[in-house]
């Protein structure tokens, strides 16, 4: 018998960016169980004492599930892509398309083991920079998964699949922001054969960049106010996110003509599915939509509640556009929502106070692909009410009761952030180790 | 461990729709209600969500009267309240639950449908209580109450302004209606009452009213605690007393107090429970802590809080403000200048405002924008009201509110001692969780690289190539670790159903592995799977809200085991849920227990259980199925009389941890059989006896006290430092009691010696206390490091006057390395063979040379500039201890240059002499560190010394091909000022002050000398003292001292003149030497014809190889055996041989062949690199400056036709329109299209190589010419040289390399196999050209040269010799011909034409190899072309010939 394990080197995090290398030890041990081996000792040592496998073979893949219908132009394109493929294609075919498949590497040929002989292989492979990241979304899935299949002679193929997860890292669309990044002027110096240049990866410049854009900017404010009066000023001190960063907001509800009484702030995650169109390189979108981002911004920031009772938020930045927002307000897709985390404060009493979203590690950034486009939000619900006392004037003496009741209108506000992915290393997911026996 | 986060939240707390100033907040004794009185009102509030309920505002009279509101004191059943005025009067207030109605503020949403609340979370299921407010009474007493507090249900205690305390029942306060005189039945006259200053004093009978309490004197500060039995006091003339009574009834006769010693100018007090300590603030800004004395019942003085980091001293002003947490975890300080700090129970500074980052345009000092009145923790602990000072005017400030509220995340180990034993950082909010896990260790495969940017190793991500993708490891695979930054919080929000009633988390949990996590809130509880992220509640939420979780929750083999009150049966349970089940009763396990649980604890599969009757039970936890597990009680055990009581327990634990460890045999590892209770603040060990079952109280030992938390590293650990108790105690720092074992040898010894032996060998344990630099959450033992969470702050904005351009607090986790300071504490106390074994154990951590290097560090500072002389100076054996390990070397040069360079001279007089250090590097090869020292040397000794070594290194460095620290020690030699080459280092007088203590007499002597020397002559003297002795360092300057006997002065004297000269040589000897040396290996790698170490010497240590190649083209670059050269550079190249042996047969050959066609691809393919050498089209036209005038004439036709077809017609001119740029399209084309599963010569190498053969064609090196552009068969190079050689009119070089090609011709063809067999065929036309030239050249050449020639001539044909006499025409074609055949004979002339266009034809259409050599040979002929009007010119030299 002999067991297959497999585990991540990266024990304390079983993710990886686009474009860095997944590395696993895959370890062939030929186990040998003690009734076994009393049954053994009968038979003829030779026999029992080896086993042996043909060979064995390491992919990644990346696989999509999804409900959407696929036109069958599709279809029959797969269809056709799948004549002429090996064997193991259709072995890993089972859980979803596979959408991209790292060339198959070979650990071995002919492997033979010495009972509870082991012997340990190194895979590495690079995480395709252009695929999606790992995403479990309502109506489509993509997961990543490296396949090791191998099979013994005249038996059939067997796989051990160990799941990982990708974050994807935006690809830079300009190349001309690369110099940037590099702290001398070597490129000024002739080139001399024997010097050897420390080559900056593109993976690393990518980064750069991502620090770059999640960085705290000028704080933008935004006033709230409903056809009642002014209610409060937020304030945001960036638009983009890492993953396991927090969102940090100020609320200042000081001078306001409408008391806020309480109000929730839910960080949700919108899939919004394309129509299949001609792919495009999904690291152009990526990056484009970051610089599009405040536009959508100004036409999604208000929605049915707000209008219906005339409100208009004024954003002091986009008051221009806040305006024509009504108009445009029926072509904006919501898609499938999600709500990932909320707060929620009562606020009754609050002058000034914070919103804090922490963004938690397990979701998936903001992306693009062909087929679903995923965007995040703040989705914010403010609870109102005129009344600014207890309903009676304050007594000279004596004792002021609360009053039962309070009228209270809620308003709605949604703003766009986007999310990008954080170091993996500084994410905590520890792994195990996955094994298959043969028998 | 109470870390505040975000920005405080402004509050206003006044009248609707008012702003008021607020006086203070209470919250009452369950931490329900919170009120807030203004001047004139009183606000009742819900705590959370934090809504108004009612108000009660004064009538003008009543303001009048009795003055503004001041304090508030809640009855202890939050029924009554009583308001103290500033003009001393009481007003009670009566809190009435009005039952019929619904609840308050209930928000109803209008009817349009849009303006609906939709968000489960919006609708606030708190049912918040309606209460009615109303004034009952008004108290006065004769003389006007200073300060109330409450000291019991029903009691409480008023002080009075004429130095009384009444002792009244609220009851009481109810009778006495207004303004009528409360019947003093319970006056206690303070000034009759005997004053101590210590309590020995009042044993020794001096009861003396010791200093008495002076005239107009009261109390203006007091707390009650039950747990003390008394009060604190502070009186309104700045002094500071604690107030005792013999029993419960306070009455004057019974009761004494006691001044507290060195506290003059108290101005708050507040009482810690639970730790039994008083807390006295000073108006000099400082906070004394007192614990009580349990021998004498009197004061013992504990710790001293100082906020001395980022203040002035005296800026803070006095402390206006002391507040324990409801835990008693933390104390909250706050000073009257502004600023507020956290500390811990011992004294471990958490948090201060003071440190944090305001801006620039803050001045802390001036205006401190946290300037606080009042503090009053809430709920749990995890908010603190803050009320700020008024402001002084301003008509906005009117409307702000003067309330902040200020959140904070507390550590799960305050409430749930039981935590200590896992690996999580886990804090607790109050509706969520903060979970940092992970250590800092990353672990990586040797071979790989971990790709990520930020990991730090990144640089190499592209060097190794991508083949190397599949290897089998051969053992198993060899992972270090490196450090990474630290993983991120991940931040658990409490689920809404759950938090929505039960909030605020009072029990968080996590079991070991990290996967499970359980909170339990106000009822019930709540658990979270971190696998699949999910929570799990009870199904049936009556069930939730039956049961009250107290005295601790934690994880036992995937059951949440809790400690627990049953509304719904009013008895105290022991309770146990299956992970994996739903959360219902119906899968729980029961126990009752008689008395509410108060803490618990569980060890392998015990659980330890304090109950409040002060029963410390110890169940045996069996686990019957993955859903049912059995609990049995094994035996109890009464504890009260170790503690005042069992509130006071602070955790406690069971554990197989014993006082004296025996050997490995006899242990019970099932049955711990120690028991480790922390009561205030003191670590008793119970033991139990061999004989006994159960463990006795009286056998009670206290190991340690002012411990805040402790942990205990298990036997299961891989590090030596098991069984070991670690013990933090705030100020104090860090303990651990370990145990000492014998050197393993003599313990095995003692395992098989019989057990009468054993006892001689009995180990014992050992306390060893640290400083530590963080509040200690985590102590991972494996990892020797300890984990803790530190309060950081950003400032978001600059907004004047809001409250966010506060800075917004974060907390960051930090991790400190222990090993050091555990090392050093053993190696003091002579313990080195057990520092040795847990340093061994841990030499795998990345961190470990830089723990050695830290304990260097530590122990250098501390000695070297101590002021006194050290007794016993522990560097020594800290040495001798770091030189056990191989990073000895290393770790010395690292902590030298990390310390001042002062302190050098001390280290080095223990480390031994850095020249010595130095010479040690070289011999184990530690070139790196070895250059470090030079750095040393360069400060510690003349320039001279670190000069010499420096070269030395370099030398050395360049043997071992260590370019880059070559690179660095040229830069280091250049730098060294010539003028200060013998000037001696400034650092020398310094640190003859600090010089090592003495150790041998005579080195004692030695300083004597110095120090004296020191002050009678100044540092001049000195100075040039040490520039006579060029080569001698500290400790040998010493020696030499008094050896010598020679007076200083005259040797300052005498050292001058040499001085001088010496200088004016080193100068020019300077850049000469490296100069040298630079050249000496720079022939010597040619020598040995390591062309690829010279290509990558010149390249990173700027030498000038075409300058010092010219100079060496006629010596060392010259070659004598060329065969011997080329197969030098094959082997360094690691390329096939050359000439293999002649065994290797067709195939061999093959792919020689072939090998050399893929060369000749590759040559063409890398020639865009701009190296190639055929690169411009008339480069040979520009590179003859001095040609022949025979050679003239041609040269004015080669112009004319560039247009001519590479396909010949007239066979003179066209081959001699053959240029470069046709050549190579020609011959670029099937290689490119065939050649490609060839192996070619690696593109990078092969640019090298060209790199390098510009280099010396530029030079004028000839020999190595040819030989690279053979090795890159670059038949156009070589037929440049060959011009370039003729040209030069040289017949000994013309001889030279004729002899050379004819040589390399003649050992290719002995060798059948050769590479080069193909490519040396077409240079066979060179080396006739060279012999028509060296022919008529003839007269003027001298016989030995054609000694030479004819000796090397052997190899060649014969045939060449007959084709000389015949006619040049003829003797010319038919070598093209033997060179295009691939084979040597000879074919005969008329044939010629034709044959030559055939094969050109075919070697286009498909044969490379043919092409190849076609195509050189074609290239070749323009000299060819050359030779024949030269010789013909030249006939009679040849006929004499």
């Amino acid at each position: 018998m002999i067991e297959i394990k497999a585990k991540l080197l990266r024990a304390d995090s079983a993710i990886y960016a686009t474009g860095e290398r997944v590395e696993c030890l895959i370890e062939f041990t030929h186990k040998v169980f003690p009734d076994e081996q009393g049954s053994t000792k009968n038979r003829n040592a030779n026999e029992a004492s080896q086993e042996n496998l043909a060979w064995a073979s390491a992919q990644l893949h990346c696989y999509r599930k999804t409900s959407y219908s696929n036109s069958s132009t599709d279809r029959t394109a797969e269809l056709t892509e799948m004549i002429g493929r090996t064997a193991l294609d259709a072995v890993t075919q089972a859980p979803g398309e596979v959408i991209v498949a790292t060339k198959p590497k070979i650990l071995f040929c002919d492997l033979r083991l010495q009972p509870r002989e082991t012997k340990i292989y190194f895979f590495n492979e690079f995480v395709p920079r252009d695929g999606p990241p790992t995403y479990r979304g309502h109506d489509i899935r993509y997961f990543y998964k490296i396949t090791i299949a191998t099979q013994r002679v005249k038996s059939k193929v067997q796989t051990l699949t160990v799941p990982i997860r990708v974050l994807p890292i935006p690809v830079i669309a300009r190349p001309d922001e690369l110099p940037v990044t590099v702290e001398t002027n070597e490129e000024l110096a002739p080139t001399n054969p024997f010097l050897d240049k420390r080559e900056i990866s593109e993976l690393e410049i990518s980064w750069h960049h991502l620090k770059n854009v999640t960085a705290r900017r000028a704080p933008k404010f935004y006033r709230i106010s409903n056809k009642r009066g002014f209610v409060g000023r937020f304030c945001l001190f960036k638009q983009a996110y890492k993953l396991g960063e927090d969102i940090v907001g100020s609320l200042d509800f000081s001078q306001c003509q409408v008391r806020c009484v309480q109000f929730s702030v839910k960080l949700q995650q919108q899939e919004l599915p394309l129509r299949p169109q001609p792919v495009q390189s999904q690291s152009h979108q990526l990056h484009s939509q970051s610089s599009v981002g405040d536009d959508v911004s100004s036409i999604n920031s208000f929605d049915m509640a707000s209008i219906a009772s005339g409100v208009v938020a004024d954003n002091l930045h986009k008051s221009a556009t806040s305006g024509s927002a009504r108009d445009k307000e029926a072509s904006a897709p919501t898609g499938k929502l999600m709500t990932i985390s909320t707060t929620h404060q009562v606020c009754y009493a609050t002058l000034q106070t914070q919103v804090v979203v922490p963004i938690p590690l397990h979701v998936t950034p903001t992306f693009r692909t062909d087929l679903v486009d995923v965007r995040w939000r703040l989705h914010f619900e403010f609870v109102t009410t005129t009344l600014m006392d207890f309903g009676s004037p304050n007594p000279e003496s004596g004792e002021l009761k609360a009053p039962s009741e309070l009228p209270v209108e809620t308003m709605v506000w949604n703003l766009p952030v986007t999310i990008y992915a954080a170091n993996p290393l500084q994410i905590y997911a520890p792994n195990q180790t996955f094994s298959l026996l043969i028998k | 461990m109470y870390f505040p986060v975000g920005w405080p939240k402004r509050v206003g707390l006044a009248l609707p729709g008012e702003g008021a100033c607020i006086r203070h907040i209470c919250c009452d004794a369950v931490k329900i209600l919170v009120a807030a009185v203004g001047d004139d009102f009183l606000g009742i509030w819900y705590a959370n969500p934090l809504i108004p309920i009612a108000y009660f505002r004064r009538s003008q009279d009543s303001l009048r009267q009795y003055g503004s509101n001041q304090l508030i004191v809640w009855k202890p059943d939050s029924r009554q309240l009583a308001v103290l005025s500033a003009g001393g009067a009481l007003l009670l207030y009566q809190l009435d639950f009005d039952a019929n109605g619904s609840g308050i503020l209930l928000q109803v949403d209008p009817p349009a449908a849009s303006l609906k609340r939709d968000s489960a979370e919006l609708f606030i299921k708190e049912n918040i209580p309606r209460l009615s407010l109303r004034e009952l009474c008004s108290v006065t007493l004769g003389s006007v109450i200073t300060t109330v507090c409450c000291i019991s249900l029903s009691e409480l205690l008023l002080a009075t302004q004429s130095c009384e305390l009444l002792r009244l029942q609220w009851a009481q306060l109810e009778q006495a209606e207004n303004e009528l005189e409360v019947p003093a039945l319970a006056a206690i006259k303070l000034r009759d009452i005997p004053f101590y200053v210590q309590q020995q004093q009042a044993q020794q009978g001096s009861a003396r009213n010791v200093p008495p309490l002076s005239r107009d004197s009261y109390v203006a500060s007091l707390e009650y605690s039950p747990f003390i039995g008394g009060c604190a006091a502070v009186f309104s003339d700045r002094r500071a007393a604690f107030l005792i009574a013999n029993h419960l009834k306070f009455e004057t006769d019974h009761m004494h107090g006691f001044w507290v010693p060195d506290v003059e100018d108290a101005s708050v007090c507040s009482v810690n429970h639970k730790f039994r300590l008083l807390a006295y603030g000073q108006e000099s800004s400082g906070v004394n802590v007192y614990a009580i004395d349990d021998a004498t019942g009197g004061l013992e003085f504990s710790h001293r809080l100082m906020l001395t980091e980022n203040v002035l001293p005296g800026s803070l002003g006095a402390v206006n403000e002391l507040k324990w947490s409801p835990d008693g975890c933390v104390l909250a300080v706050s000073w009257t200048n502004g600023g507020l700090s956290l500390w811990s129970t011992f004294g471990a500074l958490l948090m201060s405002t003071l440190s944090w980052d305001f801006g620039l345009n803050v001045d802390l000092l001036r205006q401190n924008p946290l300037k606080l009145r009042r503090l009053e923790w809430s709920t749990e602990g995890y908010q603190l009201f803050m009320l700020t000072q008024e402001q002084l005017q301003g008509s906005r400030d009117k409307e702000q509110s003067n309330v902040l509220q200020l959140q904070f995340v507390k550590s799960a180990l305050s409430m749930n001692p039981c935590m200590t034993t896992n690996p999580h950082i886990l804090l607790q909010g109050d509706d969520c969780l903060y979970l940092n896990q992970g250590n800092n260790l990353e672990r990586t495969y040797a071979g790989s690289q971990s790709t990520f940017p930020s990991s730090g190793s990144s640089d190499q991500a592209t060097a190794t190539d991508s083949d190397s993708d599949c290897l089998e490891l051969k053992q198993s695979p060899h992972t270090g670790s490196i450090l990474t930054e630290s993983k991120y919080w991940t931040v658990l929000q409490l689920p809404l159903n759950y938090a929505a009633t039960n909030w605020p988390i009072r029990y968080a949990a996590i079991d070991a592995d990290g996967l499970h996590l359980a909170v339990a809130g106000r009822t019930g509880l709540a658990h979270y799977s971190l696998v699949n992220r999910r929570w799990k509640l009870f199904g049936n939420e009556s069930q939730e809200k039956d049961f009250v979780v107290s005295g601790g929750l934690l994880w036992w083999q995937g059951f949440v085991v809790m400690g627990c009150y049953s509304l719904l049966d009013r008895t105290d349970e022991l309770r146990c849920y299956p992970a994996e089940c739903k959360l219902d009763n119906q899968f729980g396990h029961k126990l009752q227990v008689r008395a509410p649980v108060i803490s618990l604890n569980s060890f392998r599969h015990q659980l330890i259980v304090l109950t409040a009757d002060g029963i410390v039970s110890l169940f045996n936890m069996t686990k019957k199925s993955a859903y049912a597990l059995d609990i049995e009680c094994a035996y109890e055990l009464d504890v009260k009389s170790i503690c005042i009581h069992p509130a006071c327990i602070v955790s406690l634990t069971v554990t197989n941890l014993k006082n004296e460890l025996k050997p490995q045999g006899q242990q019970l590892a099932e049955q711990a059989e120690t028991i480790i209770v922390n009561v205030c603040g003191r670590i008793l060990m119970i033991q139990r006896d061999a004989g006994e079952q159960v463990p006795n109280t009286l056998l009670a030992t206290c190991l340690a006290s002012c411990v805040e938390v402790f942990w205990l590293s298990h036997s299961l650990e891989r590090c030596a430092m098991r069984d070991c108790l670690w013990l933090y105690s705030g100020a104090h720092g860090m303990r651990v009691w370990l145990p000492i074992l014998p050197p393993g040898r003599e313990r095995r010894e003692g395992e098989q010696g019989g057990a009468q032996r054993l006892h001689s060998f009995m180990s014992k344990r050992i306390m060893l206390g640290f400083p530590l630099k963080l509040y200690p959450l985590v102590v991972l033992f494996d990892n020797v490091i300890v984990l803790g969470v530190e309060n950081e702050s950003t400032l978001y904005a600059n907004e004047e006057g809001s409250h966010f351009s506060l800075p917004f607090a974060t907390m960051e986790r930090k991790s400190q390395i222990y090993l050091h300071k555990v090392l050093r504490q053993l190696i003091k106390r002579n313990l080195g063979y057990s520092a040795w074994e847990i340093a061994q154990s841990c030499r795998s951590l990345p961190y470990f040379p830089h723990a050695l290097e830290l304990l260097l560090h530590e122990v250098l500072e501390e000695e070297a500039t101590s002021k006194q002389p050290i007794p016993d100076a522990q560097l020594p054996s800290i040495l001798d201890f770091i030189r056990e390990f191989p990073v000895y070397l290393e770790t010395i040069v690292q902590c030298a240059r990390k310390t001042e360079i002062a302190l050098w001279p001390y280290l080095f007089s223990m480390a031994g002499k850095p020249k010595e250090l130095f010479q040690l590097c070289l011999q184990s090869e530690q070139l790196d560190t070895a250059a470090s020292y030079l750095i040393i040397l360069q400060n510690l000794e003349p320039s001279v010394v670190s000069k010499q070594y420096a070269t030395m290194l370099l030398d050395i460095a360049l043997q071992q091909r260590k370019w880059e620290l070559a690179k660095d020690l040229i830069r280091f030699l250049k730098a060294i000022d010539p003028n200060e080459i013998d000037s001696p280092r400034s650092s020398m007088v310094v640190n003859v002050k600090i010089a090592p203590p003495p150790q041998v007499n005579t080195q004692q002597q030695v300083n004597q000398n110095a120090d004296a020397f020191n002050m009678v002559l100044g540092p001049i003297a000195r100075e040039r003292s040490f520039s006579t002795t060029v080569t001698s360092n500290l400790p040998k300057d010493k020696q030499a001292l008094p050896g010598a006997g020679v007076p200083p002065v005259a040797e300052s004297s005498s050292s001058g003149p040499p001085t001088v000269v010496r200088r004016r040589s080193t100068k020019q000897r300077e850049t000469f030497c490296i100069d040298l040396i630079l050249q000496r290996h720079a022939r010597q790698l040619l020598q040995n014809h390591k062309l690829m170490d010279l290509g990558y010497m010149c390249a990173y240590l700027d030498f000038h190889l075409v300058t010092w190649l010219s100079q060496e083209a006629e010596k060392a670059a010259k070659l004598d055996d060329f065969a011997g050269a080329l197969l030098a550079l094959h082997a360094e190249l690691q390329l096939p041989s050359p000439f293999p042996p002649p065994s290797k047969d067709d195939f061999a050959q093959l792919r020689g062949s072939h090998r050399q066609a893929g060369g000749g691809g590759s040559s063409s393919q890398t020639s865009e690199s701009g190296y190639f050498s055929l690169a411009t089209p008339n480069g040979a036209a520009t590179q003859s400056p001095q040609l022949q005038p025979s050679i003239k004439e041609e040269e004015a036709e080669e112009p004319q036709q560039p247009s001519s077809l590479p396909v010949l017609k007239t066979r003179s001119e066209s081959q001699l329109s053959f240029d470069n740029f046709r050549y190579r399209r020609l011959y670029s084309l099937p290689a490119s299209e065939d050649d490609l599963a060839v192996d070619p010569l690696p593109a990078k190498l092969s640019i090298k190589l060209r790199y390098l053969l510009q280099l010396f064609s530029e030079a004028n090196c000839t020999d190595y010419a040819l030989v690279l552009s053979i090795l890159l068969q670059d038949a156009a190079s070589i037929s440049r040289i060959v011009n370039g050689i003729i040209r030069s009119e040289s017949v000994h070089t013309c001889r030279r390399t004729e002899t050379a090609l004819k040589q390399l011709s003649h050992s290719t063809f002995e060798h059948s196999g050769s590479l080069y067999r193909g490519f040396v065929l077409t240079l066979q036309p060179h080396i006739y050209l060279l012999e028509q030239y060296i022919q008529s050249l003839g007269d003027a050449a001298n016989t030995p040269l054609q000694d030479v020639g004819t000796a090397s001539e052997q190899g060649v044909d014969a045939v060449t010799g007959i084709h000389e006499l015949e006619d040049e025409e003829e003797d010319f074609v038919p070598k093209s011909q033997q060179a295009n055949g691939n084979q040597w004979m000879v074919t005969t002339a008329d044939l010629r034409p034709n044959h030559q266009r055939l094969t050109r034809h075919a070697s286009l259409e498909s044969n490379g190899n043919a092409t190849m050599v076609s195509g050189s040979s074609a290239q070749s002929t323009p000299t060819q072309r050359q030779m024949p009007r030269q010789s013909s010119g030249e006939r009679e030299g040849c006929r004499l010939m």
